[in-house]
């Protein structure tokens, strides 16, 4: 029998246009693992809350969800409260109480459990997430990922037979957010606990999946394990951000399993590249019939070689400019948040010239964003200076109240003070005497153009989603009209599609002569896009160089395409470039 | 290294000194008993020998508490509740009959005055010590522990509260922050910015905590609050060992009461100096109350000794 089984739903918020859902029909046997995907506003996190009484928001609905055989609503609140585990975005937000323990407690004190059951199953849960070194902590000592973690242990602690999870990484960095995945894989291959999961993340969890939910516009696009449901989706934009192996496959057609992980890659291009040599070979085809072949894969992937010919055309500004002027500078800086505190920075020297895109990368705690805070002038080092346009900042200056430096940081909702968009962007102009009101709403009008949020200017800022709410941000800053832009973890908890819309902009701000500094775990996105890159660890950089000298000489700080074909084209570093070093090496055979 | 290390030292103190300190891990209800204990007795008997082992006993078992890390608060703060009273009180207190000189407009300093000043001084002083103690030991989870017995909704709202604040401080200085970059600020500029700024940030604030209240009751609902028959669970378990300790700081404060109640330890400053005679259940009570001043310590000192002692026999 099927855990959750949903059939023919359709659901719309009061007031709106068209339905969020329309007509989804699933069913989730018991031990699954299954990933909800679809660009954002798609209407993944509506589904997830209808399969919880207790947070199904308010609208009309249609259709039915049955819970192991009984209608949802049939099921007693308490059974729901233990049996559906429910984890949400924020790690924060959905912490109640103050002390781990008490935290891990607090659903079953709820269930009215008594004393020595709670005992046991805190520690239990203890036990298994490896919680026991911070278990008499205060949530307030935790990181984000531990916190992510209490959240998921004290869901668990509950004995859920589904546990249903709505992004839990999207404020997590690429390597814990990688920990936290592996953790709910974890879970539902040792408990058995059946896992429904929105993650943007795919390349990660598309691996553990046994079915994949495609959603676009609120319908049901592809439903099925996710080798399918990866080749159904080609063509589509959404195919941007299934994992980067699968990408190459169906780039360069050259056919057999689909790979979905780095080392089935490898063995999928080793084995095709053989394949396509020996046959070659054994059938000794003459030219023109090679010729043909290979005429008839081109008219085979037309739609998506177009694609590349757009991203190229795009990646014309990626050209590192040489000889550019250096606009900010610093010089052996060195940084402790105390007196003493251990040096953060030590001896950080950097230079980043006019118009290129500068990609700062490191693990957590190597000082990315302290290196940041001090170039924005938010922290004072305590030796060496930092120099934008070649003047020396003073004490206490800002780099943006000098003027031509905008910082981005990393949490955008920070930014928003208005109840529209379009309120907060035109307050940004306010100061500026010189503009009559109207200038000013063109002026808007054009920004908004640029970052392509024109159709959510009179929405509410709390009301778009992550990616939305971080290109609003990025209009906010750019209407001080940046010469520099500063810019923290830009692509955290974006998915495939906002990173290259992201990427777009950044393209056209550079073409404008704007500098870009990105401070960065995002391996991925900085070599499809970046120019410069300089590798920090432990408050310095180790290695400085361009995309390909950077990342052809890691052999794990580098992205999963070039990891996937590294012992073939170690000049490939982006899914593209691996495809076209495919297509070469087969017409070349 | 050597930096890194004591700084990593310093936090885990800090932090977790109560997980170093035997006495901390005794239950809520004994740890507070005996807090209350010694510092009714520092604060309502004024005999000397009392307040000398309750300011040694204070100030050593803080000072252990916190390692010797800078507590120049702390110290600020008993040196004066130590110096003032004892300075001040001989100058507006004139009672007692011991003249010991005259000041320029003739008033009399006493004696007296001088020994009730400096005991009030010994006694705040101590006072200061055991709480700043209390704050260590007694981590909020305990108190609500110990008063969430009686009204359980209200200690639930309380732990929420201690969640919530820190969080609120931390985002507050991010937004204060993403404001200056932005070229808002609430300390330069004029003072209409300023206003405007200040208030633009609490709304800022404002939206992103009922947002996250949204989250908070979505996260409480989804996991079974409101249902019926909420109990309310405790890490706590008054064990043999805590029985035992009980036992000892009962016995303990029994003989103080035995001492009070018989006199021996009565103390008058006015109009002249006059202890109690010593005795024996005098002696006891001091002694006794000594002891209880060193509880703490004694305890984790065994726990030490226990220690080297089982690792002389591996």
């Amino acid at each position: 029998m099927a855990i959750f089984e949903i059939k023919d739903l359709t659901f719309s918020y009061p007031d709106a246009q068209r339905p969020a859902l329309c007509g989804i029909n699933m069913a989730v046997e018991p031990g699954e693992f299954v990933v909800v995907c679809g660009k954002s506003g798609c209407g993944k996190s509506t589904l997830l809350r209808h399969l919880k009484t207790a947070l199904t928001p308010h609208g009309a609905r249609s259709g039915e969800v049955r819970f192991e055989g009984r209608a949802l609503e049939n099921v007693s609140v308490r059974e729901q409260a233990g049996a559906i585990g429910y984890v949400l975005q924020s790690p924060d937000a959905q912490i109640v109480t103050d002390k781990v323990w008490h935290e891990l407690a607090f659903g079953l004190e709820n269930l009215g459990l008594d004393q020595q059951v709670i005992r046991l199953r805190v520690a239990e849960m203890a036990s298994f997430f490896a919680m026991q070194p911070w278990f008499d902590k205060r949530v307030d000592e935790l990181s984000g990922g531990q916190k992510q973690l209490l959240n998921l242990a004290s869901v668990m602690a509950m004995q859920p037979r589904v546990l249903v999870i709505d992004e839990p990484t999207a404020q997590l960095d690429p390597l814990t957010a990688r920990e936290f995945l592996d953790t709910i894989h974890h879970i539902n291959v040792d408990l058995g606990t059946t896992v429904i999961m929105v993650e943007h993340r795919l390349e990660d969890v598309l691996p553990l999946a046994d079915k994949v939910l495609v959603l676009e516009q609120g319908r049901q696009l592809l439903y099925g394990d996710p080798r399918t449901v990866g080749h159904n989706l080609v063509g589509n934009e959404l195919f941007l951000t299934m994992p980067s192996p699968m990408r190459i496959m169906e780039g360069s057609q050259l056919g057999g399993d689909c790979p979905l992980t780095v080392r089935e890659g490898r063995v999928w291009l080793d084995d095709r590249l053989d394949a396509g040599a020996s046959t070659l070979r054994v059938h000794a085809a003459p030219d023109g019939l090679a010729g043909s072949d290979s005429s008839l894969q081109n008219a085979g992937d037309s739609s998506y070689s177009v694609g590349f010919a757009a991203q190229e055309a795009c990646d014309g500004y990626s050209v590192v400019p040489k000889n550019g002027d250096v606009v900010l500078r610093c010089q052996e800086v060195w940084f402790r948040y105390e007196r003493r505190a251990p040096d953060v920075l030590r001896g950080l020297t950097m230079e980043v010239r006019r118009g290129e895109l500068f990609c700062l990368l490191g693990a957590n705690g190597t000082g990315k964003s302290t290196a940041l805070g001090v170039l924005a002038g938010l922290l004072q080092p305590y030796r060496g200076d930092v120099q934008v346009f070649g003047r020396k900042l003073r004490r206490g200056e800002l780099a943006t109240s000098t003027g031509g430096v905008g910082m981005l940081p990393q949490d955008s909702q920070c930014l928003f003070a208005e109840d529209t968009v379009r309120a907060d962007l035109e307050e940004m102009l306010l100061d500026r005497k010189d503009m009559a009101p109207d200038e000013r709403a063109c002026k808007v009008e054009r920004m908004a153009e640029l970052v392509e949020i024109t159709h959510l200017l009179d929405m509410h800022p709390y009301d778009l989603s992550g990616g939305e709410q971080q290109r609003a941000a990025l209009a906010k800053v750019l209407l001080l009209e940046p010469k520099i832009l500063l810019l923290d973890e830009p692509t955290k908890g974006l998915d495939g599609l906002y990173k290259e819309k992201l990427a777009h902009i950044f393209t056209r701000l550079r073409a404008q002569g704007v500098t870009i500094l990105m401070v960065s775990h995002d391996v991925e996105f900085c070599a499809a896009h970046g120019g410069r890159f300089a590798l920090l660890f432990d408050g310095s950089i180790v290695s400085k160089a361009d995309a390909n000298t950077f990342f052809c000489g890691n052999s794990f700080y580098t992205t999963a395409a070039n990891r996937m074909a590294r012992h073939l084209f170690p000049n490939a570093i982006t899914v593209e470039e691996v495809v076209h070093a495919c297509k070469d090496a087969t017409r070349r055979l | 290294m050597c930096v890194e290390a004591r700084w990593k030292g310093r936090i885990v103190d800090d932090v977790l000194t109560t997980q170093d300190d035997a006495f901390s891990s005794f239950h809520p209800a004994l740890t507070f008993f005996y807090f209350l204990a010694i510092i009714g007795c520092s604060m309502f008997v004024m005999h000397p020998a009392v307040l000398t082992a309750s300011l040694v006993g204070g100030v050593s078992y803080s000072w252990y508490l916190t390692r010797g890390a800078s507590q120049r608060g702390l110290i600020t703060m008993m040196l004066s509740a130590m110096v003032l009273p004892a300075l001040i009180n001989p100058l507006f207190n004139h009672a007692g009959a011991t003249v010991l000189f005259r000041l320029w407009w003739g008033a009399p300093v006493t004696l007296e005055a001088v020994a009730f000043g400096l005991c009030t001084g010994c006694m705040l002083a101590s006072v200061v010590a055991w709480f700043a103690c209390y704050r260590v030991v007694m981590t909020s989870d305990k108190t609500i522990y110990l008063f969430g017995k009686a009204v359980p909704a209200l200690s639930l709202v309380f732990s929420m509260t201690l969640q919530f604040v820190p969080r609120f401080m931390t985002q507050f200085k991010r937004v204060l922050n993403a404001q200056r970059c932005m070229g808002r600020d609430v300390i330069h500029g004029t003072l209409r910015e300023r206003t405007s700024t200040a208030a633009k940030t609490i709304l800022i604030m404002a939206t992103w905590a009922l947002e996250g209240s949204i989250q908070t009751a979505d996260s409480m609902r989804s996991r079974g609050y409101g249902l019926r028959g909420r109990t309310s669970y405790s890490p706590y378990r008054f064990d043999l060992r805590d029985r035992m300790a009980a036992a000892v700081v009962l016995v303990l404060v029994g003989l103080i009461t035995y001492g009070l109640w018989s006199g021996g330890l009565e103390m008058s400053f006015f109009p002249m100096i006059n202890a109690a005679a010593p005795c024996a259940s005098s002696a006891a009570a001091c002694g006794a109350f000594a002891v209880l001043c060193m509880f703490p310590l004694i305890v984790d000192g065994a726990d030490e000794v226990r220690w080297r002692y089982l690792r002389s026999k591996i």
